[in-house]
């Protein structure tokens, strides 16, 4: 079965930037918007969820970066099932992955710090898969490896 | 893909003579001339279809490159200064919550 990336919100944003010219210096999200791009030729299928394209919706419209935001959401659109959309059930999650660790009296982090780390572990519980078939690809993975595979992008085999 | 050539008033001439000789407009003799010279020629015609004509993602990115390799320098520089604040305001948002950073 192929593998399932769920892209963290620096592999989903970098699908949104432009192709450096010829012969210029890749940046870190040239390398990953290339690295999505093996992972789609090599037949693996990546997610955005809602939480990461959210977070990186709002700060391309703070700098009202109108052709990078349309290429986020056409990349995000173009497949289906790629946009992977917040539910009732998955906020459920969240709130039970939130206070488990306190309720153990295990908090590893302030209240505010984890929202958006459950609710993107919420999410990608809930597609209800084998831990062995998903994976968050990430930049940093803090908090989340409590709860959900994850690994740094670079080191994930497109 | 739909290409639109400058030719020379000589150019024209010759087309035309050649079209009038096939008895096809100038533009199909131009193609007649492309398929002539393409390795494979026509059998290109029956080869499966490639991936940007089956796969959205695939003709997204490959519209994209087209857009993208008509960029000036200054414009591929003020991209690059563009994704550079957004991780640094992505960062500071998420700093100010004690989440992780990018």
């Amino acid at each position: 079965m192929p593998r399932l990336t769920i892209l963290d919100t620096f592999p989903s944003s970098s699908t949104a930037k432009e192709q450096p010219r010829p012969h210029a210096t890749f940046t870190m999200l040239d390398h990953c918007h290339e690295w999505i791009r093996e992972c789609l030729r090599s037949g693996n299928s990546v997610i955005a969820p809602a939480i990461c394209y959210d977070e990186a919706l709002r700060e391309l419209e703070r700098l009202n970066a109108t052709s990078q935001i349309a290429r986020l959401r056409a990349f995000c659109h173009a497949a289906p099932g790629r946009y992977f959309a917040i539910t009732d059930a998955d906020l459920e999650r969240a709130a039970t992955l939130w206070a488990h660790p306190r309720n153990t009296g295990t908090p590893t982090a302030s209240a505010d710090a984890l929202d958006a780390d459950v609710i993107l572990a919420a999410q990608a519980l809930g597609l209800g898969l084998s831990t062995t078939d998903f994976i968050i690809a990430t930049t940093n993975p803090g908090h989340l490896e409590q709860f959900v595979p994850y690994d740094l992008w670079t080191n994930i085999s497109p | 893909m739909t290409i639109i050539i400058d030719v020379t008033p000589g150019e024209e001439v010759w087309l035309s003579d050649q079209a009038k000789k096939q008895g096809v407009q100038p533009a199909e003799n131009i193609k007649q001339l492309i398929d002539a010279q393409l390795p494979g020629g026509a059998e290109l015609e029956a080869s499966p279809p490639d991936r940007e004509s089956t796969d959205p993602t695939a003709a997204l990115f490959a519209q994209w490159a087209i857009e993208d390799a008509g960029r000036t320098e200054a414009e591929a520089a003020a991209d690059d200064k563009l994704w550079n604040e957004f991780e640094q305001r992505i960062n500071e948002t998420r700093r100010a919550s004690g989440m992780r950073l990018l």
